[in-house]
């Protein structure tokens, strides 16, 4: 049955974009823990540790997330592990997310003076020490910019996860265009909503870059 | 014995030797200049000194302590080796107290206010206490190496190395630096180089040339 496009099919979409908000939360949590370890193992003095963690970001940032994706939620369940949408999608934008994390922190933190480090160390910190109280606080201001902009990716690229049932903003999209038949004003209504998210951030990561161009 | 003695150490970076063979003995409370043009590895001599370099051959004792031993602690070591370097090295985002209390507080685990104590005391040594809680970018050059200085004696070394500290002053603000040092000189602690004639005065008892002994 056809019905028409009405307020209460936005209400709906307002509604399922809580979920793409708590999908961002949560991949955005999961990358940065998963992130911060895999930035500051890059920088470890280990280089077996080093090599495995460079191969783990080549891969992840060399593949579609979509099809991890599809791996995690296709192929998990042919191992014997049943995983539901929310869980899949939730690990899939971790991995994804971390790889990326990963190496915009790990730019940050090779960006602060190796005389840092060597004045850290000469009073008799320990590597955890100089990274905690010297180089993660100078870094912290570099990488707020670039970790912003990769918020914004990543509001947008939840919408993949409408490939796997997840209901989200695009999935109730495509439930609403099913069930009105108007596809245009849905999803014109979907992406102001994206944009409605995106663009604070967007616009709070230029002013943070603009800040630190003037402190510098 | 020596306070920090040094047996025929070779060092070298890559196939650049630095150091050949060279050996110094410093008694507690002696001071010493290591004078030498410029690349013939003053510098590279004291980073070794406190295990900022390794060495390749030859061994150096800090109070009993030996630095090219994997087995030594080099962050317990370093607790003992103070160094002060060119380019001043102050940690930017933290304060002038934070910077000296730092070390005394993560690594000594001295309380807060005693190491507020001694970061008030070392800085009337250097003639500062009125920048307790200014930043390193509110301070002249020889203001910063000021602080420089009295973030290590904070930690109360036995040894003090002072890596060509007023080389990168302008002339009127060398004056002030060195007056610090001069006062130093006479509270017991040994250490010290620089490749300026002028500086080593009162304190000097023995001096040390590198330069014969390169690229032999």
């Amino acid at each position: 049955m056809i019905r028409t496009f009405s307020s209460i099919d936005v209400m709906y979409l307002v509604a399922a974009a809580r979920w793409t908000l708590a999908l961002t939360a949560t991949a955005f949590c999961g990358s940065a823990l998963l992130g911060l370890v895999l930035a500051i193992a890059r920088i470890s003095p280990i280089a077996p540790l080093r090599w495995l963690v460079a191969a783990y970001i080549y891969v992840v940032q060399g593949t579609p997330l979509l099809v991890w994706l599809f791996v995690i939620f296709f192929g998990l369940p042919l191992l014997g592990v049943s995983v539901n949408p929310w869980l899949a999608a939730a690990i899939a934008f971790s991995v994804y997310g971390s790889a990326f994390l990963g190496e915009i922190w790990r730019g940050a933190l090779i960006s602060i003076a190796r005389t840092q480090w060597e004045a850290a160390a000469s009073l008799g910190m320990s590597m955890s020490q100089q990274l905690r109280y010297i180089i993660i606080p100078q870094s912290v201001r570099i990488a707020i910019p670039p970790t912003v902009g990769f918020l914004v990716q990543l509001i947008k690229n939840t919408s993949l996860a409408a490939t796997i049932g997840l209901v989200e903003l695009t999935r109730e999209g495509q439930l609403t265009a099913a069930g009105t038949y108007m596809p245009f004003a849905v999803f014109t209504t979907v992406a102001c909503i994206y944009f409605v998210m995106c663009f604070p951030l967007t616009q709070w990561s230029r002013s943070l870059e603009r800040k630190l161009d003037v402190a510098r | 014995m020596s306070l920090v003695d040094i047996q025929a150490i070779s060092k070298s970076y890559g196939s650049l030797p630095v150091l050949k063979d060279v050996s110094l003995g410093v008694a507690k409370g002696e001071v010493v200049a290591v004078i030498g043009r410029s690349g013939s590895g003053k510098s590279t001599l004291l980073r070794c000194i406190n295990g900022l370099e390794p060495i390749q051959a030859g061994t150096i004792t800090v109070d009993g302590v030996r630095v090219n031993d994997p087995k030594t602690d080099l962050r317990k070591l370093r607790q003992e080796v103070g160094i002060v370097f060119q380019s001043f090295n102050l940690f930017p985002h933290l304060s002038v107290c934070e910077n000296i209390t730092l070390a005394p507080r993560v690594v000594r685990k001295q309380s807060p206010d005693a190491a507020r104590e001694v970061a008030r005391e070392v800085l009337h040594r250097v003639g500062l206490e009125e920048k307790l809680d200014a930043y390193p970018s509110q301070l002249s050059g020889g203001q910063q190496q000021r602080v420089a200085i009295a973030r290590s004696l904070a930690m109360r070394p036995k040894v003090m190395l002072f890596d060509e500290v007023t080389s990168a002053l302008d002339p009127e603000l060398t004056g002030e630096v060195l007056k610090v040092l001069e006062a130093g000189a006479g509270s017991g602690r040994p250490g010290g180089h620089d490749h300026d004639p002028r500086h080593p005065r009162d304190g000097l008892r023995a001096s040390v040339r590198l330069a014969r002994r390169l690229h032999a």
